[in-house]
Order: C-alpha cells, then structure tokens, then sequence
C-alpha cells in the first residue's frame, strides 16, 4: 500500500456537535463520531462531499485555495470547469465569462472543455481500437476513481487510461503561458475553478500521474460573487476567446462525455449511490455489451458539485442552452496523443478494507464480527458513532472500538444489573 | 478461537427480488478478507447461480457455507423435484424450462446453472433424488 491518501473534505471540530447525520450518509462508511466528534478515516474517504451536503451544523467543508493564490505568481491562467458557465443566469456567450476572469486578474484563460474535446477524441479511438476489452469506465469523476481502486478491483482494468481533462488543460496552459510571457515556469500560476473536492484532491494528489501541473485550486462559489460586477462590464463587448464547443462544454452535464463519443452503447449514472449500483452490477457481470460507462458521483453530472452555486438541475438545463449555439466541436487532436493526457502509472488496488495479515487471521476476526453482530440488536442506530452494527463490530475487531459503545446493549446490561441489585423493583 | 465461518441461509422459492442476498452477503465477507479479488468472483458467481436455481426450479432450500482458512465450502440443499438425468443437466445450455416460459424473457434460466457452477469451483459433486431433492456441494480453494 503506497498510497498516501490525502482527501480534501476536512472536519471543523468546532462546529461539529456529534449529531450523527453524517455517518450514514458517507457512501464508504468513513466516518465515526467518537467522543461527541466526527473523525473520518482517511483511507476511505473518497472526496464525494455528501457530509458537506448533510451536515446540519456545517462542520464538514473542503480545503482548497484561497482567491489570493493568485498573488503568489507573476503570470496566471484561469482554467474554469465547463460547470462554471452553468452557474449564470441567461448566460449566452462563453467569453463574457473568460473576459470577466481576466478582467478580475487572470492573465490569461484555457478552457477545461477544449481538452476535454480532445480527451473525447481519445477516448473515441482507444475503444475503437480496444473493444474486446469494453466496457470501459470514465475517468473524469475522482471520486469514482478513487472508490473503484479501494472497492472494485476487478473494475480497474476496464478504467479508461486518461486522466481528467484537467491535467492536458493544465499542460497546454503552461506551454501556452511560458510562451506569451516569457517567464520561467515557477513564476506561473495555473489556476483552476473547481466544482467539487474531489478535484482539488485529484490536483494535489494526483492517481495515475505522479504529479500535477495544476499549481493551485480555487471553488467556484468562492470566485462566483467576484467575478458577476466584472462580467457586467465586460458584457457589451467580451473578448473572444473561448475555444471550445458543444462536446467539451456538454462535460459538465452527466451523460456529457458519452454524448461526446457519438455512440448510443453507453450507460451514464450519476449520484454517488446509482454509482455503486451501477459498479456492484458491473462487477457481478450483469451487464451486457456496453462501450462505455460514464460515472459522476455527483447529481446531475459535475454541476452538482458541492463547490457550485446554482441548484444541480437548473444548472443542467442552463448548460443544455448555453451548448445549442456551439459549434459541435473546436479541438482536434494533431498526429500524437499528448503526452500527459495518459496515465502514467497504472492504478493500483487499495485493499483498505481488507482486515487481518493473512487468511487465517482474517477468519478468526470474521468470525469475531460475526459473533459480535448476532450480540447487537441490529437495529443499525448509530448511537455507537458507528453506521451500522456490523461497523460497529468491525471497528471492535479491529481495535478502534468496545463492545460498551453499544447503547441499547449497555442499556440492556444495566437494567439486568439494577434487577439483580434490587430485584423487587 | 474456532477458526471456521460458518453462514447458513434460508431461500424461499419464486422469490425472485432476494436473487443474490445470499452472494452479496457472502461476498461482502470475502471482501474484507485477505482472498484474490478473481477469487471472490468465481465464488460469488457460482453461489449466485446455485441461489438462482433454488428460487426458480427447486421450490426454495438451504444453502450452508463454510470458510477455512483453505478453502471456501458450499452446500445447497433444495426441494425441488430432483433431476432425472445429471449427466444432461450438466451440459451447457440445458435448461428445463419451457420454450415459452416467462421466466426466460427475464434472461433466467439460459441453462448456464450447473455447467457454469462446476466451471468456477475447483470441486464439485450433485446428488440427487427424485421427487425429494437435490444437494450440490463445491468446493473454492482459497490459496
Ligand atoms: S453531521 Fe457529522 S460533522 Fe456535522 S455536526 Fe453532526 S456529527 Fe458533526
Ligand atoms: S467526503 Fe464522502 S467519502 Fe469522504 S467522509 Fe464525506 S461522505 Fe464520506
């Protein structure tokens, strides 16, 4: 295991009041309360942001960087997510958005989606040329990556061998930047606009690439307020120049990047829990013969992310008429696949969940939970700090708990008790 | 400490909505074990099918299962009506249903059952008696 497992969605101990709402609403069972705390176990976290969305007390939020990154370079590029567009009302022109970043203090913008157009084109080819080896499973969520590699590991063959758009969107700016500017690469900023966590994570900590080129990650809802009193004086008369068209700004809706594979062999599903529906049924093989899968764990695609603004489904219709007036495609691939757009490295199976040394001992704690479980009432109430019972047990077999954290069994234990001490009661 | 796990469930016949609690149960215990995923993958295939057969052809049963730090053991006792003719039933593609069954347009019953056991196990045997039963019990090595 040589993962570090770095996540990005952090805990304000705080604000946290040990409510429990969260515990079940994390798909990988991360997170415990402890000691009236939320503690997320970090091997498991994958980013999703579901605590984020459910925290009453808004104690979960996501690390990224702050506006004033930009301070720190002395030439910056903007690289903003196709989900960003669908934040604006009646938005009807790409560059208002891409002018108003510079007029804001970017130096110089490269749109996610132009690489995602040539990520399409990629992917085109490679299952042409592959398909006896389909199904293949999108790369573009992170989070989707990062749960395939710590539970589906029969699946890890059938991921798509890019990385996210955003790693060639990066690349391209730095060549791009280091040209106009003349500047040596440190003195660059790339700068991207984030809808999600999970790409922040993917940023610091890439899997499959050993590291990023994106210098620093900002949240849309952060450069959201900022960057309308700019759009409103850049709008009569933007620059031009946005460089992408109706495939690579159509990423930002679920079921965008199989539009862009111009074929009707695909499965998109999006929100973290269809996800693992869709990857426990791809894995038992209950699928036919499908080309692609596309895989968000947000609902509606990236504009659900947790670092938006606008309500997933109005920002899905919005980004559906903002694509209609695009030219359906402006990037074409040149003779070679880009370097960098190709993992570098396979990805490998995390076993995170996987306890004991070996076989024999992984039965005898097996069999421990097991016997544990038949104990607890299985009523999964979570007043333990635990999801479920059987985490609960898990937890105790592997050393993090006891067996007295469970209430309705304390409750149970002394009451018996109080019966033997004063038994006419 | 006993070293064995012991699983037993109870499936009720037609009860097509629980096809695979049985697989996904025992699946979810072989996860978090130290076992080869390809390993888990013939295992939870071969009990789903036994678990598919017991729902449609067999009136419902039993299925036992044991895990040793060797070797994963299954044993399947239905009551179905036993089957006249193993070496038949074996055969890829046999399947007792009729060509208009309903349960065919739900893709059950291709006939893979049994063949498609014996092909993910590295043991396997059937007995049968008619009008009685059937038990099959395999074996998966776990090393
Ligand atoms: S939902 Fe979780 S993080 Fe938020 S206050 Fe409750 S226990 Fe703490
Ligand atoms: S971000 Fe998702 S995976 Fe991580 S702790 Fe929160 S709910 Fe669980």
């Amino acid at each position: 295991m040589g993962a570090e497992f770095y996540h990005s969605v952090h805990l304000d101990v705080e604000l946290c009041k040990g409510c429990i709402n969260c515990i079940k609403r994390c798909p990988t069972q991360a997170i415990r309360v402890q000691h009236g705390k939320a503690k997320i176990i970090k091997e498991y976290c994958i980013d999703c942001g579901e605590c984020i969305r459910i925290c009453p007390h808004h104690a979960k939020s996501a690390t990224y960087d702050s506006i004033d990154i930009l301070k720190k370079y002395e030439y910056t590029v903007a690289l903003p997510a196709p989900s960003l567009y669908a934040q604006f009302n009646n938005l009807d022109d790409i560059d208002i958005v891409l002018s108003a970043l510079k007029s804001f203090g970017f130096d110089d913008t490269y749109e996610v989606s132009a690489a995602a157009e040539m990520v399409s084109e990629m992917s085109r080819n490679y299952i042409k040329k592959h398909r006896e080896d389909a199904p293949f499973i999108s790369t573009a969520c992170p989070t989707v990556v990062r749960l395939i590699r710590v539970r589906f590991p029969n699946l890890l063959d059938h991921l798509l061998p890019f990385a996210a758009p955003v790693e060639l969107a990066a690349q391209i700016a730095v060549k791009n930047a280091m040209e106009k500017s003349g500047l040596p690469r440190e003195k660059i900023g790339i700068i991207f606009i984030s809808p999600c966590p999970a790409k922040v994570t993917a940023c610091k900590d890439p899997i499959g690439n050993t590291y990023s080129e994106v210098d620093g990650v900002i949240a849309i809802k952060d450069i959201y307020p900022l960057l309308l009193p700019h759009m409103k004086s850049v709008a009569s008369d933007p620059e031009k120049c946005s460089v992408s068209g109706r495939i690579g700004v159509g990423w930002g809706n679920s079921g965008g990047e199989s539009a862009g594979l111009l074929t009707d062999n695909y499965l998109a599903a999006d929100g973290i829990e269809n996800v693992i529906r869709v990857l426990e049924d791809l894995e038992d093989q209950k699928f036919g013969d499908l080309e692609f899968i596309e895989l968000g764990a947000c609902n509606g695609g990236c504009v659900g992310g947790v670092l938006c603004v606008e309500n997933p489904y109005v920002a899905q219709s919005k980004l559906k008429k903002l694509c209609k007036y695009l030219p359906i495609s402006r990037n074409h691939l040149g003779d070679e696949v880009p370097q960098g757009a190709l993992f570098e490295t396979e990805i490998e199976y995390e076993p995170v969940y996987k306890i004991g040394k070996n076989l024999a001992e992984s039965l005898a704690l097996m069999a421990r939970i097991d016997e544990l479980c038949k104990k607890f009432p299985g009523l999964d109430c979570g007043s333990c700090g635990a999801p479920t019972c059987r985490a609960l047990a898990e937890d105790i077999a592997r050393g993090f708990a006891r067996e007295g954290d469970c209430i309705p069994l304390l409750k149970e234990s002394i009451l018996s008790l109080s019966e033997t001490i004063s038994p006419n009661q | 400490m006993e070293k064995n796990i012991k699983l037993s469930y109870i499936v009720s016949p037609n009860d097509f909505l629980s096809a695979g609690a049985v697989s996904e149960d025992v699946k979810a215990h072989l996860e978090e074990m130290e076992i080869d995923s390809e390993i888990i993958r013939k295992a939870t295939l071969a009990i789903y099918e036994s678990e598919l057969n017991m729902i449609i052809h067999a009136n419902g049963g039993i299925i036992d299962i044991e895990i040793t730090p060797d070797s994963l053991n299954v044993e399947a006792a239905d009551n179905g009506p036993g089957i006249p003719d193993i070496e038949q039933a074996m055969e890829p593609g046999f399947t007792t249903l009729k060509p208009n069954s309903d349960m065919k347009a739900k893709g059950i019953g291709k006939g893979r059952g049994l063949s498609n056991i014996r092909k993910c196990t590295d043991f396997f045997d059937i007995e049968t008696e008619l009008g009685c039963g059937t038990t099959i019990r395999f074996g998966i090595d776990l090393k």
